[in-house]
C-alpha cells in the first residue's frame, strides 16, 4: 500500500512537473515565435537599408563617372602589366580614339615610337623607386596621325605592398609644348647670334654675384661657366685699378641706367684682355631690379691696333711738324731772294732800260710775281690746314676795300679788253667789323681767278646786304666773269685742293689752291661759298659772310694800302731800316732815296736798338728774322726803354705769309706789318700813313689843281667811269662836307670821325690828294691826339676848300664828258 | 533559482538514499511549489534552503558537506548537459578562469532570468589560481564542490583552501594550488 501511495505521489509529481514544463516550453515557444517574427522584420528592414545604400552608392558612382567623363583631361588606369583598364571619353576628343579602341591595349601603343622607350623607363623607375606620383610629357600619335603632346601625372595605387594599378591624368599640352619649344629655339637662336657676334654675356645679381656666364664670355676668359657662377664678378675678374669704373657703373645700374665703358678683365691664364662693356639693369616681372647684364666685346686686338695707330700718328705728326717747319723755313729762304728779284725788277724800270730790256724785265717781274703767288698760296694753305688761321675782327671800311680791290685789278687789266666794275648796295656804308685781310684775300683770289679765264668782257664785283639784324649784317659778294666757264660735271671739284678744272694746256697756271683757300677762309668766318657757271658764258662765285655792325668808327682805315700811288714828296721823314739781307737793304734803300726820304740802315736788332737810342726817327722798318736780336725782341726793347723812339711807329717786315705772324708783331708793340716781297706802292702807302707832315701850314696849301697823275692812274682812258665818279662826287659827296662842318660845330666827335672816314677815299677818287691827306691829319688829331679844337677848325677849312674847288671839279667833269661823247 | 538545481538535488538524493527520502522531504517541507520541480522552471531559493536543512537532519550531515558533495555531483551533470559551454577549455584552470566572462555569458543567453554568482580571478599562474566568489545566495560550499568536480573531470590534483572575506559567507576566496 505504501509503495503504491509513494508511486502515485511520484507519478503525480512527475505528471505535474511535465505539465509545468510543457507550459513553460509552450510559453518559450510563443516567445520564440514572437522573437522570430521580430527577427524576420529586422531582417527585412536591414535588406531595405542595404538596397538603399546600394542605390546611394550607385548614384555616387554615377556622379563620379560623369565627373570623370566631363573632365577634359584623359583619366586612365593601367594594370601592372601596362594594359589600359580604364580610359575616360576625353581620349576620343584629344586623340580621336574611341574608348573601346584603347581598352586592353598596351600603355605605349599610342606613344610616338621614338618616345616609347623613354616612357617605359619612366614607369619602371617610378615603380622601382616607389614614387607615389610623377609627371612626364611625351608626344602621342592621334588617330589621324597628328602628333599631340601629352603631359600626364601618374599615381601608383598600392595595396598591401603590392602594385594594384597606375592611375593617370593626361592633358593636351601641345600648345604649351610648342610655345616652350619656340621660346627655347628663340633663346637658342639669340644665344647663337650672341655667340656668333662674339659678344660675351654675363648676368649678375644686385651684389654682382655671377648668376650666368654665356659660352662666349667663358671662352674670352678661359673659364667654364661652373667656375664663374657664384663668384663676385668685380673681385674675381677685374684688376683693382678698374674697380672704380665698375663701382660707378654699378651705381648707374642700381639707378636703373644703362652704360657703356671699356675696361680690362683678367684671363684665367693671368693675361689681361680689353673689353667694351654695355651694361643694362635687369628687372623681374614686377619691375623690381634684380641684377644686371653685361655684354662684352673683346677689344684687345683693337686696343693693340689703337696703340700702333697712336704710335704711327705720333710719327706722322712729327713728320708733318717737320714738314711745316720746313715750309716755314722755305718761306723765308725763298721769299728773301724773291723779294730782291721783284724789288730789283721794279728798280730796273727806273733805269731807263731799252725797249728790249724793258720786255725782259717785264717777263722777269711777271715770273717772279707768279712764283710769289704760288708760294703764298701754298703757305696759306699750310696755315689753314694747321688750324692756325684765326679770324681777327676789327672795324674796317668795306666800300673802300672793294674799291681798292677794283683799283688794283684795273691797273693790271689796263692793256686788256676786260673791264672790272664794282656794284655796291647803297646800304653798305661806313665800317663793318670783320677780318679785312681775309676778305681782301678772298676777293683778290676770286677776281684773280676770273681774270685768268676771261679773254675779254667784264669782271663784276657785286656786294649787297642779304640780311640784317641789330648786331650783324650778312653781306653777299659775287664775283662774275664772262670767261670760258666751268663744265657742270666739274663744278664739284673747283673748291678742292690741287684740282684745276681748266682745259689742258690752258695758258694759265697756278697751284690749284686759290679757290680752296677761298672756301676755307669763307668757312672759317662762318660763311658759305657757291659757284654757278655756264660753259662759254662765264662763272659766278658767290659768298656770304657775317659782319658785325658799328655805328661809329674811331679807327682809321688803311684801305688804300695796296694801291699803287705815284710817289709824292715825303719831304721830312727820317726812317730807321733794320734789315740783314743785303739785297733787301739795297732795294729798300733805293726806294727811299728815290722818294727823298732820309734813312739809317742797320743789319740786326741789336744795332737797331742802339741806333734808336741815339736819335729820333719818324718810322722804323723792322725785319723780323735777323741775327743777334730778332725784330720782336728789338721792338720790345725799344718800347720798354725810355728814349726818343719809345712811341715811334714800327713796321714789321716779314718774309712769312703766315697770317698769324701779324698777331705776334702787333703783340710785340709793332704798329703794322709788310709782307716781303712787297712792291714799292705798298711801302709808300705805309710811309704816307705813318710819317707825319712837318707842319700843317705846309699841308694846308690850297689845292690849286687836281692830282692828274693819280686820275690817270685811276681811270686811264676810261673817261666814262671818271665822269660818273665826278658826277657822283659833285651831287652826293659835296653836301656831306657841310654836314661835317655842322657836326664838328656841335662837337659830335663820334659822328665826325665816322663821316671823315667815309668821305676821305672819295677825295682821292677825284684827284684831291692833298685834301685826302688833310683828312688823314684830322683823323689823327681826332682819334690819337684828341685835339678837338684843331679838328673843328680843320673841318670848317675843308668844307670851305671843297666849295672853292667846285669850279675846278666841274671843269674836269666837262672834260671827261667831252671825251666820253 | 533555476529548477535544474532542485531536480538534480532530488536526483542525487534518490540515487543515494532512495525515493522514499525524497518523498519524505517533500511531504515534510510543505513547500510553496508543492515539491513539483521541472528543470526549465524557476523557484524560490528559500525552498532549496528548506530542502537542504531537512536533508541535513535526515542524513546527519552538515549542510556545508551536503553542498560540496552536491557541487561535485552537479559538475558531472554540467559536463553531460552543457558540454558545448566547456569545449573551449582544456584544463581545470582554463575552465575556472573562463567562468565569469564566457560560461556565465552563455548561460544568460539560455536563461536570461538566472541568478549567477560573480567570480573574479585575482591570480592566475599554471600552478596557482586565486579566485573570489561573491553571491547573496552564500553557496560557496557548492562552488567548492564544483571546483573539485572540475579538477576531477580533468584528472588534476590540487589543494583548495576556502577563506571567507565577509563573515556571512557572501564573499569567499578560493586559493587553488596544484600539487
Amino acid at each position: 500500500m505504501n509503495d503504491i501511495d509513494l508511486l502515485n505521489r511520484r507519478f503525480n509529481r512527475e505528471k505535474a512537473a511535465r505539465q509545468q514544463a510543457e507550459s513553460i516550453l509552450e510559453d518559450k515557444a510563443r516567445e520564440l515565435y514572437v522573437a522570430n517574427g521580430q527577427l524576420q522584420h529586422l531582417n527585412e528592414h536591414l535588406e531595405q537599408q542595404v538596397r538603399d545604400k546600394l542605390s546611394e552608392l550607385q548614384e555616387s558612382e554615377q556622379r563620379y563617372r560623369q565627373l570623370i567623363e566631363s573632365v577634359e583631361d584623359i583619366i586612365y588606369k593601367i594594370s601592372p602589366e601596362g594594359i589600359f583598364t580604364f580610359v575616360s571619353p576625353a581620349v576620343e576628343k584629344i586623340l580621336g580614339y574611341p574608348q573601346s579602341d584603347v581598352l586592353g591595349k598596351h600603355a605605349t601603343r599610342f606613344v610616338d615610337p621614338a618616345y616609347q622607350k623613354l616612357l617605359v623607363v619612366f614607369y619602371r623607375r617610378m615603380i622601382y623607386q616607389k614614387q607615389a606620383s610623377n609627371y612626364i610629357e611625351f608626344p602621342a600619335v592621334a588617330n589621324d596621325g597628328r602628333i599631340v603632346w601629352i603631359g600626364q601625372t601618374v599615381r601608383l595605387i598600392v595595396s598591401d605592398n603590392q602594385l594594384v594599378e597606375l592611375v593617370a591624368v593626361a592633358r593636351d599640352v601641345t600648345e604649351k609644348h610648342f610655345i616652350r619649344e619656340r621660346i627655347r629655339r628663340s633663346e637658342e637662336k639669340y644665344r647663337g647670334i650672341m655667340n656668333n657676334m662674339e659678344l660675351g654675356l654675363l648676368e649678375v645679381d644686385n651684389d654682382q654675384i655671377i648668376l650666368r656666364a654665356y659660352e662666349r664670355f667663358c671662352n674670352m676668359l678661359g673659364y667654364t661657366e661652373d667656375e664663374l657662377i657664384g663668384k663676385q664678378a668685380a673681385d674675381f675678374l677685374t684688376p683693382p685699378e678698374f674697380w672704380g669704373v665698375v663701382d660707378h657703373q654699378q651705381d648707374l645700374r642700381q639707378q636703373g641706367l644703362t652704360g657703356s665703358y671699356e675696361l680690362q678683365l683678367m684671363h684665367k691664364n693671368g693675361s689681361r684682355i680689353w673689353v667694351l662693356v654695355s651694361g643694362v639693369p635687369i628687372h623681374d616681372a614686377y619691375g623690381k631690379l634684380v641684377g644686371s647684364m653685361g655684354i662684352h666685346y673683346d677689344l684687345t686686338d683693337r686696343k693693340l691696333l689703337e696703340q700702333e695707330l697712336a704710335r704711327a700718328k705720333t710719327i706722322a705728326d712729327d713728320a708733318r711738324q717737320a714738314e711745316k717747319q720746313f715750309l716755314a723755313n722755305m718761306s723765308h729762304e725763298i721769299r728773301t731772294p724773291l723779294n730782291a728779284i721783284i724789288g730789283m725788277s721794279h728798280l730796273l724800270f727806273d733805269t731807263h732800260p731799252t725797249r728790249q730790256q724793258q720786255e725782259y724785265i717785264d717777263i722777269l717781274k711777271t715770273s717772279a710775281d707768279f712764283l710769289h703767288s704760288l708760294i703764298s698760296d701754298l703757305l696759306d694753305m699750310t696755315k689753314i690746314e694747321a688750324g692756325r688761321i684765326e679770324v681777327h675782327a676789327q672795324p674796317f671800311d668795306m666800300a673802300g676795300l672793294l674799291l681798292a680791290t677794283q683799283k688794283v685789278f684795273e691797273m693790271k687789266l689796263q692793256q686788256t679788253p676786260i673791264e672790272i666794275e664794282v656794284m655796291l648796295d647803297a646800304r653798305i656804308r661806313g665800317d663793318y667789323v670783320g677780318d679785312e685781310l681775309m676778305l681782301t684775300q678772298i676777293l683778290t683770289n676770286l677776281v684773280g681767278n676770273a681774270e685768268k679765264f676771261t679773254e675779254k668782257g667784264r669782271i663784276q664785283i657785286i656786294a649787297k646786304i642779304r640780311q640784317e639784324d641789330d648786331t650783324t649784317s650778312w653781306v653777299e659778294f659775287s664775283v662774275s666773269d664772262t670767261g670760258i666757264g666751268i663744265p657742270e660735271e666739274k663744278l664739284d671739284f673747283v673748291f678742292q685742293k690741287f684740282r684745276q678744272v681748266n682745259p689742258q694746256g690752258h695758258k694759265h697756271k697756278g697751284t690749284g689752291l686759290g679757290l680752296a683757300i677761298c672756301k676755307e677762309l669763307v668757312e672759317i668766318q662762318g660763311g658759305t661759298i657757291t659757284v654757278q657757271s655756264q660753259v662759254g658764258r662765264g662763272s659766278v662765285f658767290t659768298f656770304v659772310l657775317p659782319f658785325g655792325k658799328v655805328s661809329t668808327s674811331p679807327n682809321s682805315s688803311k684801305s688804300d694800302k695796296l694801291s699803287l700811288s705815284t710817289p709824292k714828296k715825303l719831304s721830312s721823314g727820317r726812317v730807321l731800316v733794320a734789315e740783314d739781307n743785303l739785297m733787301n737793304q739795297k732795294y729798300i734803300g733805293s726806294l727811299l732815296t728815290k722818294w727823298g726820304v732820309s734813312y739809317v740802315l742797320v743789319a740786326d736788332g741789336r744795332q737797331a736798338v742802339d741806333e734808336a737810342k741815339k736819335q729820333a726817327f719818324d718810322l722804323i722798318l723792322m725785319d723780323i728774322q735777323m741775327p743777334v736780336m730778332n725784330g720782336y725782341e728789338a721792338t720790345l726793347a725799344i718800347r720798354s726803354a725810355h728814349g726818343p723812339n719809345q712811341q715811334v711807329p714800327i713796321i714789321a717786315l716779314t718774309a712769312s705769309a703766315m697770317l698769324d705772324h701779324k698777331d705776334v708783331a702787333l703783340r710785340a708793340g709793332m704798329n703794322d706789318f709788310l709782307t716781303k716781297p712787297f712792291d714799292p706802292g705798298q711801302l709808300l702807302a705805309l710811309l704816307h700813313e705813318y710819317i707825319p707832315a712837318t707842319g700843317h701850314e705846309h699841308l694846308f696849301e690850297p689845292e690849286t689843281q687836281l692830282d692828274q697823275e693819280r686820275l690817270e692812274e685811276l681811270y686811264g682812258t676810261d673817261s666814262h667811269s671818271a665822269s660818273e665818279m665826278f658826277h657822283l662826287f659833285l651831287t652826293e659827296v659835296v653836301p656831306e662836307f657841310d654836314t661835317l662842318s655842322l657836326l664838328s660845330g656841335q662837337q659830335k666827335w663820334t659822328e665826325v670821325a665816322s663821316l671823315i672816314h667815309r668821305l676821305k677815299p672819295n677825295l682821292g677818287m677825284v684827284g684831291l690828294t692833298r685834301l685826302e691827306e688833310k683828312m688823314s691829319h684830322i683823323e689823327r688829331n681826332l682819334t690819337k691826339d684828341k685835339r678837338y679844337d684843331l679838328v673843328d677848325i680843320y673841318c670848317k677849312e675843308i668844307a670851305v676848300s671843297v666849295h672853292e674847288l667846285l669850279p675846278l671839279l666841274d671843269h674836269e667833269l666837262q672834260k671827261f664828258s667831252r671825251v666820253h661823247t | 533559482m533555476k529548477g535544474l538545481v532542485f531536480t538534480e538535488l532530488l536526483e542525487m538524493v534518490e540515487a543515494r538514499f532512495g525515493y522514499e527520502l525524497v518523498d519524505q522531504l517533500l511531504i515534510e517541507s510543505d513547500l510553496p511549489s508543492g515539491g513539483i520541480y521541472t528543470a526549465v522552471g524557476t523557484y524560490d531559493h528559500r525552498e532549496m534552503v528548506t530542502l537542504l536543512n531537512g536533508l541535513s537532519q535526515h542524513t546527519q550531515t552538515s549542510v556545508a558537506t551536503l553542498l560540496r558533495e552536491y557541487g561535485q555531483y552537479m559538475f558531472g551533470t554540467f559536463t553531460r548537459s552543457y558540454s558545448p559551454f566547456m569545449a573551449h577549455a582544456h584544463s581545470a584552470f582554463g575552465l575556472l578562469v573562463s567562468i565569469q566572462h564566457h560560461i556565465h555569458v552563455e548561460v544568460r543567453k539560455l536563461y536570461p532570468d538566472a541568478e549567477l554568482p560573480r567570480f573574479t580571478i585575482e591570480k592566475s599562474t599554471p600552478d596557482h589560481l586565486v579566485m573570489r566568489y561573491e553571491s547573496e545566495r552564500k553557496m560557496a560550499d557548492f562552488a567548492h564542490g564544483l571546483i573539485e568536480g572540475c579538477l576531477a573531470y580533468y584528472g588534476e590534483k590540487a589543494s583548495i583552501s576556502q577563506t571567507e572575506l565577509v563573515a556571512d559567507g557572501t564573499v569567499v576566496v578560493f586559493d587553488i594550488m596544484k600539487a
